[in-house]
């Protein structure tokens, strides 16, 4: 056994040594050789005659050199050695074509990476702790299907019984969502979190200590910074522990900081600015009692499913535990509670979830496939324009494996390149597109926090990476090196109508292959053309009111019922009397942020049902926001019961040719799933407005009187200097309570609306980089059956041009030939594309809440449709001009010569 | 034996070049060729260069190691030696070929009656 190792170790030294062993034994055989020589001479030999005899004695001294060298080093190795050195030569020769060959793969292989990337960070990646893997999240199901956040919330209530009466989790720890405190003229977000918390999770500390049992045992108005809080509000000061602050109007020690690595369990993940003991919540969310008030769900529980049980028996304790404890009926009953792996982000087993990957993947793996075949197709047509070069090895005597093995290795060489550029790719690409999605869902959730989330490379990308790449040079590199280390092909090369003859079948799919290719670009680059002219309309569009001086004033109106309602018209008389605010109205839905849309028709006419948006309103709304009464009145308060008051469109749409006013519509005003049918009479006609999105107008609107015991939103209009108007506001709210100032929220209704563009913004980019992407992959795709085409009918060419074809013509026959694929996949492309605008269009009527993409631009806009077949063209005829050109220059008298 | 050259089996030159520098001591490869030829009487007529890949692979089991030197003849060399490990092996390949040399000596002597 130490044998073989010893053998091993001493082949791999010496094939890391060859130069200098190879000196050492030629001077061993020289000084062998002089040696017999010398015998020969004592013998009388003449000194010529002598080294003469020497050598044949010893057998052939380049024989036994070369033997020993197989003997000596790794055989294997040295042939690779060689076939990379090879390979890199050839590359060398044709620097164009490599770098297109890893522009492609780095492309495909890239997009790969970066979705997987992502998906490893979403999906794959444990939470900071320790050993990840067994960490779980509860999660409950309800009866009505609902998901979201909302089915990893738990009451203290049921975290207490989890906590003392279950066996199956060894512990059970609860971190609640962030709450908002007040802090040094600003606010930080901070988590609640139980005793066994930190210990629990395996976390360690930077600075000071972590949270214990005891600290939330003794309610210890103790907390723990996060790094990143410690590093922007304390300046990284190590001597903050022990320090004394005050958050909302309780004095807190700070205990200490924890480990940089750890950006909490939330999810989705946010990190808290500090934690503190479950106990301490009352002088953190003054107006809220979780204790008292079991159906306030604000925690998330994690726990490790104990040795002894599996994830099934654990969720079979947990779901009759809950069952004692759950006091919701119908749609809202907990019908179980699951242990989930706990990843950052939830429902990661999701079936829509799994879906959504799995399209994704497929698309992105597609994307690879088309860069493989069209490097397939370059790879076959310059191993086609090598054919005398595999020719004459082939004759000289190197094996069919040995040649087939030299283009493999071409090609993996060429993967490898490509995957490095992928990794590139896809580490730009992972942090622009991350940046992309979090603009986006901080348009979404109007929240500041960006998501945290790593996204640096680890082993597992580098493993996915290399993987995709090695499979990627298998697959574009196999079939040309079998189609041409072929020993029959040294036949087949005089044999040329045999080779054509199999091609023209291949042809046939590559021209399918470009037409798909170009099919696919021209729609994306149409989708890309519309939303980016949709970015440039977004710029200017008239909402039909004035957002800029508009806030939704939001605040945490506490748990018990009653105070809250008084709290409210407490905080809507200050506001409508505070300097500044020019006006001030009740909302149940703030505009701009979240809509209701519902069916609903003539209470006369029950056939005709439009799809309407709706709101609840007070009547001093209309005059906040800025529309006006076109007909009929206002609403009054007290309004009677069953007035509402419909837009103009939604007039127009109801009664085309009568008046509005009077008529009686039917509508459901529960917003469930079991309709609640009331009728209202039309007294007013209001001005139309994009107040649900503002890319367009809303296509019909009614607006219902507030009932005065709604708990609603309350929205201002500021005159003057906006930053006096704001602090002025908070002067106001501050007087009614002070502790309200930690979650009072100001919302411009501009910012709200600028949300709203970023997705749209957001898809033009990525629709951009992808039709760009496409369009790249097509040319490449063009270009490689050009070559291809060419590289098969050099002969035919070289013939036709000897019986006297001019340059004109042979380059006018290719070019035919080459975009024949084009013109079709051009056709199919707008087709598709016209299909995509369509279905866009089509959802905008049936939905009234759908926000437009394209802010009104026509969805067959002529422009751009035209503007994108032009640079497809241009493209695709640049592609085929080169190998047309190419074959235009083809020397009859070489080619004939060849013959 | 048709081609007694290169016939001899892999095995059994190993041996005779452990044996040889067991015997001799330090010894460069022409040495070892001459005293393999010597002591089989010029029966066994060696293409010299085969001894190398026999000390090569001696070398790569580390039963023999090698340092260049100079020559009785004031040449350079590479002299090989024996290890204790290539001394423990001779004695177990020893042992090995004379119990298979005297199984086959009976065999051939019961087949002669």
């Amino acid at each position: 056994m130490l044998t073989r190792l010893f053998v091993l170790l001493s082949r791999v030294r010496a094939a890391f040594s060859r130069g200098r062993m190879d000196d050492d034994f030629d001077q061993e055989v020289a000084s062998h050789l002089a040696m017999l020589a010398d015998e020969n001479i004592r013998h009388g030999m003449a000194p010529e005659e002598a080294r003469r005899a020497a050598v044949i004695r010893f057998g052939g001294p380049v024989q036994v050199k070369e033997q020993q060298r197989d003997l000596r080093g790794l055989p294997f190795f040295d042939t690779l050695r060689q076939d990379v050195r090879y390979a890199l030569r050839t590359f060398r020769r044709s620097p164009g074509f490599t770098l297109l060959a890893i522009a492609t793969l780095g492309i495909g292989i890239g997009v790969n990476a970066t979705v997987f990337t992502l998906f490893d960070a979403v999906a794959l990646r444990g939470l900071p702790v320790s050993k990840p893997d067994t960490l779980v999240r509860l999660a409950r199901s309800f009866q009505g299907g609902g998901r979201g956040d909302r089915v990893y919330a738990f009451s203290l209530d049921e975290f207490q019984a989890y906590r003392t009466r279950q066996r199956s989790l060894g512990a059970v720890v609860a971190a609640s969502w962030p709450i908002r405190v007040a802090y040094d003229a600003g606010t930080l977000d901070g988590q609640v979190v139980s005793g066994g918390y930190f210990s629990e999770l395996g976390v360690h500390a930077a600075v000071g200590r972590l949270l214990v049992a005891d600290d939330e045992r003794a309610s210890r108005a103790a907390i723990v910074l996060s790094a990143p809080a410690w590093r922007e509000r304390f300046a990284s000061d190590p001597e903050v522990v022990g320090r004394s602050i005050r958050l909302n109007d309780a004095a807190f020690t700070i205990a200490g900081v924890a480990a940089d690595e750890f950006i909490g369990t939330g999810n989705p993940p946010r990190v808290p600015d500090f934690w503190a003991p479950l106990t301490l919540q009352p002088q953190l969310a003054p107006q809220s009692d979780w204790v008292r008030a079991p159906q306030i769900r604000r925690l998330q529980l994690l726990g490790r499913v104990a040795p002894s049980e599996t994830p099934a028996s654990a969720q079979a304790e947990l779901t009759v535990l809950e069952r004692t404890i759950d006091t919701d009926t119908g749609l809202m009953r907990t019908i179980a509670v699951t242990p989930e792996p706990a990843t950052f982000f939830g429902g990661t087993n999701d079936i829509r979830f799994r879906a959504f990957v799995t399209a994704v993947m497929t698309v992105v793996g597609l994307v690879l496939l088309i860069a493989c075949a069209n490097l397939s197709n370059m790879m076959f047509a310059r191993a086609a324009s090598r054919r005398h070069e595999l020719a004459v090895r082939l004759a000289v005597g190197a094996s069919r494996m040995r040649l087939a093995r030299q283009l493999l290795t071409e090609s993996l060489l060429l993967a490898a390149g490509g995957g490095a550029a992928g990794f590139l790719v896809s580490l730009w690409g992972c942090r622009w597109l991350w940046a992309r999605i979090a603009e986006a869902v901080q348009g979404f959730m109007n929240s500041q926090a960006a998501f945290a989330v790593t996204l640096g490379p680890d082993a597992r990308i580098f493993a996915y990476t290399s993987a995709v790449s090695v499979a990627a040079g298998c697959a574009f590199g196999v079939w040309p090196a079998a189609q041409f280390s072929k020993a029959g092909l040294a036949r087949g090369l005089r044999d040329e109508a045999m080779l054509v003859g199999g091609a023209i079948a291949r042809s046939r799919l590559r021209g399918l292959l470009v037409a798909a290719q170009v099919a696919a670009s021209l729609a994306l680059l149409a989708s890309a053309g519309l939303l980016a002219r949709g970015v440039a309309r977004s710029q200017s569009v008239d909402p039909g009111f004035s957002p800029a001086r508009l806030f939704a004033v939001y605040f945490d109106h506490g748990t018990d019922p009653g105070a809250a309602l008084r709290l409210q018209g407490r905080m809507f008389e200050r506001l409508q009397s505070a300097p500044g605010v020019a006006a001030a109205a009740y909302v149940q839905r703030v505009p701009l942020e979240s809509t209701w849309s519902l069916p609903v028709h003539d209470a006369d006419a029950p056939d005709h049902v439009e799809y309407t948006l709706a709101n609840y309103v007070s009547p001093e709304y209309f005059g906040t926001i800025g529309l006006s009464i076109q007909r009929g009145r206002n609403f009054v308060e007290p309004e009677a019961e069953g007035s509402a008051i419909i837009s103009a469109a939604g007039a127009r749409l109801m009664w085309p040719n009568a008046d509005p006013i009077g008529r009686r519509i039917r509508l459901s005003t529960s917003q469930s799933r079991v309709p609640d049918l009331h009728d209202f009479v039309v007294v007013g006609v209001a001005s139309d407005a994009s107040t649900a999105n503002v890319s367009r107008r809303d296509p019909m609107y009614v607006y219902l009187p507030r009932h005065a015991a709604d708990r609603d939103n309350i929205m201002i209009r500021t005159t003057g200097d906006i930053g006096s108007a704001l602090a002025s506001v908070r002067t106001v709210v501050g007087g009614v309570d002070r502790r309200l100032l930690a979650t009072l929220q100001l919302v411009s209704l501009d910012s709200l609306a600028r949300a709203q563009t970023v997705l749209t913004g957001t898809l033009s980019a990525v629709a951009t980089v992808l039709a760009a992407l496409a369009l790249l992959l097509a040319t490449i795709g063009i270009y490689g059956v050009m070559n291809v085409l060419v590289a098969q009918r050099v002969r035919e060419i070289g013939v036709r041009m000897a019986l006297g074809a001019t340059v004109g013509t042979v380059v006018k026959t290719m070019l035919a030939d080459g975009l024949k694929p084009v013109i079709a996949g051009a056709l199919a492309g707008l087709l598709l594309a016209f299909g995509v605008s369509g279905v866009l269009r089509a959802t905008l009527l049936v939905a009234p809440a759908a926000p437009d993409l394209l802010f009104g631009v026509g969805a067959f806009d002529p422009l751009t449709f035209l503007a994108l077949g032009g640079v497809l063209a241009a493209s695709a005829l640049a592609a085929s001009a080169v190998p047309a050109l190419r074959a235009a220059r083809v020397d009859p008298m070489t080619v004939l010569r060849v013959e | 034996m048709g081609d007694s050259k290169s016939d001899i089996l892999q095995g059994t030159l190993d041996l005779m070049v452990l044996q040889t520098l067991d015997a001799m001591g330090p010894q460069h490869g022409y040495g070892i060729a001459r005293r393999i030829e010597q002591i089989s009487e010029d029966v066994l007529q060696l293409n010299q260069g085969t001894i190398y890949a026999s000390l090569l692979r001696l070398q790569q089991r580390r039963w023999i190691s090698a340092a260049w030197g100079t020559s009785d003849n004031n040449r350079r060399a590479k002299f090989y030696t024996i290890t204790r490990a290539g001394r423990k092996q001779l004695a177990v390949e020893t042992d090995n070929w004379t119990r298979i040399a005297d199984v086959i000596g009976r065999m051939l002597r019961l087949a002669e009656r």
